[in-house]
């Protein structure tokens, strides 16, 4: 199923598909691939829903996936879902893929709307002059499905045969084509008749990916040559007039069999827009309905968070007491607190991301969205940034594995990864109790609110920072403008919604769950062992705890790293922290506690402040909120970068350059203090 | 935009046209394949289309044919209009 963004190419694939969908990546790019079957007949029928794109011409990664898997899979149908309430401007791709000579059929779309808005087609002429069936289709409501089902199978056994019209270019641009042609087919070789024609014209069309596989001289020569013969003759560019050209196509087979009223589309719309992006109105709107997202996200996502925890809390309780109490059994500890912990430590951010992603479906399928990166773009564009990265990164301050999920929903893969690298930056909260912990710890009740604020504006001025260095340098060459469509509002679909939630909740558990399970267990190895022999009867429980982490390879490497971190300000003990925060921000607090002894440990703890303010500077104090502000995300945001960014690579170069950073900016804190005297 | 500096015989950036005037769209000043795309999603030569949302900063929104594209500042000066 191929069609231009918004046609309702997705609600059609989900009433085709129902719950028999599977959501995976193009192979080496971060564009979903959607598949689906259904059954027709005695065929099973398998549907592959593409990305949206407005032409064949490749401009965006999601075009490039879209038409080389219509190119290179050789679909034995392909469904071009049109919007009918925009047919001129949606037949443009259709009239591609009848000059690309693949099988093609039309959904009509929202054929309910166009007739509503006084649209009538003569659907028999139309079909004949466009040389492929058409079948007018109703997604949200299901009408449809099965007369297109019956077409498509009718197509693939060969009992339809299509009469493909000829799209002609003009004089000029056809003895190009021909030009161009002659000189390919002594380059290489062409199964198929429409094969080489396709290629001249794309090769005439400037096609980036085309260009790359045809790159002899020759070609290259002939075409530049034709290029330039024919804007001299036509005024033009030769992309020009072939696109003019298949307007012109459209617009004869449209002449005789649409009608239609003048009635826009758009009047509703543009009514309720009226409000929604008013110039004063419009932001007070976003904010509001951003609020309502968190809201929903956090407060209502708060108590099954809870249950969760409470659950596998309980969980953890009847599986200890199968051992004898005070027992040392490793099972016991892997099992509790390696295997439980970690798998609890996943399902726990489920309610947040269900919700977060089911508020998001709504603004998307609402058609909000696009408003949205209307409005925030003015704003995210002085930061290099495309309009929607405003979401994720809002997202971000509440947690940021659903911050960066949110990414998908930027369709600039240059956009993402930026969005993606810097978004750690904004403090989540999980790293609020670090703060609310050390913050009272080190400073005057008057500096507190003060303090806290300081740290999320350091983050977000390093985030915007970040975002700019990485535009100016990485991300540097792919520059694409600024175009997207402002799609009608819809109601979005229950059925749409939960599925858009489902796919995103069930993409989270199985992928990033492995991973962060995985690496949640080597976390808890690395606390855990080796065990400590020997038990000296004198020290308390607590200080016996704290041995007994020193003891451990954690323990180890942060009494191995206290060179490194001595000119930070920070000891061993902030070392071994430092590493158990990498499972999970919060977890730096619970570690504090058992590094200083003073046993359970919450940011609330009174004792571990004093014990904190004894050994440590206010300066040292801040730096610790610094690094643990900038450096290393948890294993979770790793995880999620990786699935995300379809590469380690990107998720390593995250985890490596925040860390060099957080070092970096802290040795500076720390030592410009220290001169300073403020290091006391 | 005060009447003086609207000549509608001479071509002008989009970027200038205040909401609500509806223009030609003569050319594209663009390469990178910005204009075949902005020809897919039906703004091309020939187009008239209208100004529906012009602020003076930040991006445009036009209506072509029925359907509402946004466009950033940019792109808009680069495209030159004459008055229909």
């Amino acid at each position: 199923m191929a069609g231009n963004p918004n046609a309702g190419k997705t609600t059609l694939f989900n009433s085709m598909t129902g719950s028999r969908q599977h959501v995976g990546n193009y192979p080496g790019v971060t564009v979903e691939k959607k598949e689906g079957s259904c059954n027709h007949g005695d065929w099973r029928v398998n549907v592959v829903d593409l990305p949206g794109t407005y032409s064949l011409t490749a401009y965006s990664i999601e075009e490039v996936v879209a038409r080389d898997y219509i190119i290179n899979e050789r679909p034995d149908v392909v469904v071009d879902v049109v919007d009918a309430s925009n047919l001129e401007r949606n037949l443009y791709l259709g009239v591609q893929l009848i000059e690309l000579g693949v099988p093609v059929i039309f959904a009509f779309n929202m054929s309910d709307v166009a007739e509503s808005r006084g649209i009538k087609f003569d659907l028999q002429a139309l079909s004949s002059l466009l040389g492929a069936p058409i079948v007018p289709t109703i997604g949200h409501k299901g009408k449809g499905v099965k007369e297109l089902l019956a077409e498509a199978v009718a197509l693939a056994e060969g009992s339809t045969v299509l009469r493909r019209p000829e799209i002609t270019y003009g004089a000029p641009v056809e003895q190009a084509i021909c030009a161009i042609r002659r000189e390919l087919e002594q380059q290489a070789a062409f199964s198929e008749e429409t094969t080489a024609r396709w290629t001249a014209v794309k090769l005439l069309e400037n096609d980036q990916e085309v260009m790359k596989l045809y790159r002899q001289p020759e070609v290259v020569e002939v075409v530049a040559a034709e290029q330039a013969r024919i804007e001299k003759v036509l005024g033009d560019t030769a992309e020009m007039i072939i696109a003019d050209r298949r307007y012109g196509f459209i617009s004869g087979a449209c002449q005789e069999t649409v009608r239609a009223t003048t009635e826009s589309r758009h009047t509703r719309s543009d009514r309720i827009d009226e409000i929604v992006i008013h110039r004063f109105w419009g932001i007070p709107i976003f904010l509001g309905l951003m609020y309502l997202v968190f809201w929903l996200t956090f407060t209502v996502g708060n108590p099954p968070m809870e249950w969760i925890e409470t659950f596998f809390g309980w969980l953890g309780g009847v599986i200890s007491s199968w051992w004898p109490d005070g027992s040392e059994s490793i099972m016991r500890s892997l099992l509790v607190d390696g295997i439980i912990a970690g798998v609890g430590g996943v399902v726990v951010f489920l309610p947040n991301i269900l919700l977060l992603f089911l508020a998001i479906a709504m603004l998307e399928d609402s058609g909000y969205m696009a408003r949205a990166a209307f409005m925030m773009d003015r704003l995210m564009h002085k930061i290099g940034l495309h309009g929607k990265s405003f979401i994720p990164m809002l997202t971000g301050f509440g947690c940021t594995i659903p911050g960066i999920m949110v990414t998908r929903t930027l369709e600039n893969r240059r956009d993402r990864l930026t969005t993606m690298m810097v978004l750690p930056l904004i403090s989540c909260g999980a790293r609020l109790p670090i703060y609310t912990l050390l913050i009272p710890a080190f400073f005057p009740s008057a500096w507190r609110a003060p303090m806290l604020w300081i740290i999320y504006l350091i983050g977000i001025v390093l985030a915007i920072a970040c975002a700019k260095l990485l535009r100016a340098t990485i991300f540097k060459g792919e520059s694409v403008p600024f175009v997207m469509e402002l799609p009608p509002y819809r109601l979005p679909t229950l059925k749409g919604v939960l599925i858009h939630m489902w796919e995103r909740g069930s993409l989270y558990l199985k992928k990033a769950g492995t991973i962060i399970l995985g690496i949640s267990i080597v976390l808890w190895a690395l606390t855990s062992f080796p065990k400590l022999e020997v038990t000296d009867s004198s020290l308390s429980e607590e200080e016996q705890q704290s041995m007994e982490l020193s003891h451990t390879v954690a323990g180890r490497i942060g009494h191995a790293m206290e060179p490194a971190i001595k000119p930070l300000g920070f000891d061993w003990r902030i070392g071994t922290a430092m590493i158990g925060a990498f499972a999970a921000k919060e977890v730096f607090v619970a570690q504090l506690g058992i590094v200083f002894s003073v046993g359970e440990a919450d940011e609330e703890s009174v004792p571990l402040r004093e014990k904190l303010r004894s050994n440590y500077s206010p300066l040292a104090g801040l730096c610790i909120m610094l690094f643990m502000l900038i450096t290393a995300p948890c294993v979770a945001t790793v995880a999620i970068t990786r699935r995300e960014s379809n590469s380690w690579g990107w998720a390593m170069f995250q985890l490596a350059g925040l860390t060099v950073m957080a070092y970096v900016i802290t040795l500076i804190v720390y030592q410009v203090g220290s001169l300073l005297g403020l290091g006391i | 935009m005060n009447s003086e500096s609207f000549n509608p015989a001479h071509l002008m950036p989009l970027s200038l046209i205040p909401t609500g005037h509806s223009v030609v769209l003569r050319r594209v000043g663009a390469g990178d394949g910005i204009a075949s795309r902005l020809a897919a999603m039906g703004v091309l030569p020939g187009t008239t289309i209208e100004v529906r949302h012009n602020d003076r900063h930040g991006p445009i929104i036009l209506g072509v044919n029925g359907g509402r594209v946004m466009l950033g500042r940019g792109m808009a000066s680069k495209m030159s209009v004459q008055d229909s």
